[in-house]
């Protein structure tokens, strides 16, 4: 009965996870997976079935309840790169969940301990050194979607446990030490085995099937890295409704915030202007927003991933300046003194948002010991270039929304690296404010997703509590190479969804027939520095000369951030499209995508080149 | 053909505004309009037919909005010189653009 059910419903409105095939693979990837590695929430399902296998039961469930008088309320989750929370609209406030042991915070890691899978969420570490052993995988937020040439792969090579890398473009090679054996897995298992434990005990305490979830996500997500993301999701047997960049998961609480004040007091209607500082353990992002009316208008969203990751790194090698070297052999005992030099520096940092000045002493076991004093000017100008980082975001975001520092209302500073004093500095001085005291930094984000989670299933509040809504920008510019080698962007950064917009390509030679459409996200002016989403040929184009076919390519993205590339032929005076016109939804590339475009590039050079057509 | 029939719609009537309201009138109308047309606050109806027309409506609002809540934009659209073709790139900076609007407005 309950045998293997694909998640992606095809036939319904939103399968954002195009391609059934897709997690197809997936599955039968895993059900290879599946024997060693066989989850034990079996206290907690009905039938003891793998937790992988989403029961076809369990869905029907969930689609009847939509459509009945009480929709099901999608929760919010924040999956961070350090902590993870889950929320939940709960009929007249967002209440944060919490799991057997009573936590709303739940670390982020997978541990293989025992060939059995199991997460922060339900497992509790004898102490913190057995994440450090090679057995436990965490930080999946910060590798997954990545490929092996990317610096934040690079850099996670000295996590304690295996990441290889080839340096060609795929996919790295992540595998966790259990009984002396690299076992091998990738970022999205990991995360869809912590998912699904979310999921069990959001369901334990909810006592019904759970399915629409709203996710918080990096505003520097790429969408390759958000397709990975939903394929998570789907490997967990959760349905994404929205995934919204975590900035504006923080506004969206500030704009419910807002009209609760206007509701208790008759406070002012006017439109606020805020700027969200979110720095956690992977990323930092920022935003502005203007709200009034319980609505958030996104103006602006930067991003990058820079986090407490790095800040704990610099420390690492700081304190250990031969780390790189000693390291290097990734034998049993390296990974235990790389764990051993992690938790002291970890909880040094820690301490130096309260305290001038801490005493780290840490016998790393390879005959090398740590004793000495750092202090927090030590800590500040190591991670120089990550705070000045920080400034330029910030700076960045202002410039964007076209707004002054004098505009701002309230400023917020919220996520894991709220705490430490030279942040909240730098924020407060260039944004000339106090911050704002009114929500706690580390459930900010998780409670907008839950609000989120509330508004996008229909749920409304006889108190006007969820009559919110989230106007939401687009983090990174979307357009195809063109001219040569340039990215020419046709939704540009900070566009507001839902949007469409066009732009003339034509050919660069004489009876060119066909023209490679081939479509990128980012920002940088060379089109392969950008991420590529994907490419596609229009072919049939009648001979003419250079120039004079209009090529017009349509990008479309709606509201629930679905991308398709719109693109068609006309001839001078004609408005027919001289070949069909063709829709892709993007992206449509998987692994080892830096290769297609150099892969294309040698295969038809600017045989199939565009460029962009001048305004008259 | 300056001033003719150029807009197929008008921005004004589309956020249900006159043409001598306030910028915060103009705000008031897109935010209230906006919780009423986004898709977002549509979607849950399930009708997928209404929210394609949600998506349209709501698109309509943010151009009449983006243009109007812009006060050289909107001079441009009161005098009728305002081009949406140029805008949709959004990448020429606003001085030139204004330049070759205003020899539009000239010869025109």
């Amino acid at each position: 009965m309950s045998s293997l059910f694909l998640i992606g419903d095809s036939d319904k409105k939103s399968s954002k996870s195009d391609g059934s095939n897709i997690q197809n693979s997936t599955f039968s990837k895993l059900l290879n997976f599946a024997p060693p590695f066989c989850i034990s929430f079996h206290q907690f399902e009905v039938m003891a079935e793998p937790a992988y296998t989403v029961a076809s039961d369990s869905e029907t469930t969930g689609e009847e309840k939509s459509s009945s008088a009480f929709p099901e309320i999608a929760i919010g989750i924040d999956i961070g790169t350090s902590q993870c929370s889950v929320a939940i609209w709960n009929g007249s406030q967002v209440e944060l969940l919490r799991n057997t042991r009573n936590q709303k915070l739940m670390r982020s890691y997978v541990t293989f301990k025992d060939e059995i899978p199991s997460g922060g969420v339900s497992y509790q570490l004898s102490h913190e050194h057995e994440m450090l052993s090679g057995a436990a995988i965490f930080n999946m937020k910060r590798l997954i979607g990545r490929v092996d040439t990317d610096p934040v792969v690079h850099a996670s090579k000295s996590l304690p446990f295996l990441v290889q890398t080839l340096d060609i473009g795929v996919r790295p090679f992540i595998a966790a030490l259990v009984n002396n054996i690299w076992r091998s897995t990738t970022p999205e298992e990991v995360l869809a085995i912590y998912l699904v434990e979310l999921r069990v005990m959001a369901e334990s305490r909810l006592k019904r099937p759970i399915r629409n979830v709203v996710l918080s996500i990096p505003v520097s997500f790429s969408r390759f890295q958000l397709t990975r993301i939903e394929r998570a999701c789907a490997m967990a047997g959760l349905h994404v409704l929205r995934l919204m960049p975590e900035p504006t998961a923080v506004a969206l609480l500030y704009a419910q915030q807002q009209q609760q004040l206007i509701h208790d007091n008759m406070g002012s209607g006017s439109e606020k202007i805020a700027l969200i500082f979110n720095m956690g353990a992977g990323y930092c992002d920022v935003a502005v927003t203007a709200t009034a009316g319980g609505v958030s208008h996104i103006k602006a969203l930067t991003g990058s991933t820079i986090g407490g990751e790095d800040f704990l790194q610099n420390m690492m090698r700081h304190l250990l300046p031969d780390y790189d070297n000693l390291f290097s052999s990734r034998g049993v005992n390296e990974i235990k003194s790389m764990g051993l030099l992690r938790v002291a520096t970890q909880d040094a940092i820690h301490k130096l948002s309260f305290e001038e000045s801490v005493q780290i002493d840490v016998d790393l076991g390879n005959g090398s010991r740590i004793c000495r004093k750092v202090n927090r000017e030590e800590f500040e100008e190591v991670n120089q270039k990550i705070f000045e980082k920080c400034e330029s975001l910030v700076i960045q975001c202002l410039l964007d929304a076209k707004v002054q520092a004098d505009d701002l209302t309230d400023v917020m500073v919220v996520g894991g690296c709220s705490y430490i004093p030279k942040l909240r500095n730098l924020v407060k001085s260039i944004c000339k404010r106090e911050l704002y005291k009114g929500m706690n930094p580390f459930e900010a984000a998780v409670s907008g997703t839950a609000l989120e989670g509330a508004v996008a299933s229909g749920i409304s509040d006889p108190f006007g509590n969820l009559d919110l809504l989230t106007i939401q920008a687009t983090p990174l510019g979307i357009g195809i190479r063109a001219n040569g080698n340039s990215f020419v962007p046709i939704i540009p950064r900070n566009t507001t969804m839902p949007a469409r917009k066009e732009l003339v390509f034509t050919t660069v030679r004489d009876n060119q027939t066909e023209v490679l459409i081939v479509v990128y996200e980012g920002e940088a002016l060379k089109a392969e520095e950008n991420h590529l989403l994907g490419y596609f040929k229009i072919t049939g184009l009648p001979p003419a000369p250079k120039g004079v076919p209009e090529i017009n390519v349509c990008m479309d993205i709606d509201a629930s951030n679905v991308l398709r590339v719109l693109a068609g032929v006309v001839l001078p005076g004609s408005q027919q499209p001289v070949v069909p016109v063709m829709e892709v939804r993007m992206p449509t590339v998987d692994d080892g995508h830096g290769w297609c475009a150099e892969a294309l590039h040698r295969a038809y050079g600017s045989n199939l080149d565009l460029v962009t057509v001048q305004k008259k | 053909m300056a001033n003719g029939g150029e807009k197929s719609s008008d921005f004004y009537a589309v956020l249900g505004l006159n043409k001598e309201c306030t910028p915060t009138e103009l705000r008031t109308a897109y935010k209230k309009l906006a919780l009423r047309w986004h898709p977002d606050r549509c979607s849950a109806s399930g009708n997928s037919k209404f929210v394609e027309e949600a998506k349209k409506r709501f698109q309509a609002i943010q151009q009449a909005y983006s243009v109007l809540s812009d006060a050289n934009k909107r001079f441009l659209y009161d005098v009728g010189a305002y081009d949406s073709d140029d805008d949709e790139n959004g990448m020429g900076d606003f001085l030139n653009e204004m330049a070759v609007m205003m020899s539009q407005t000239k010869s025109g």
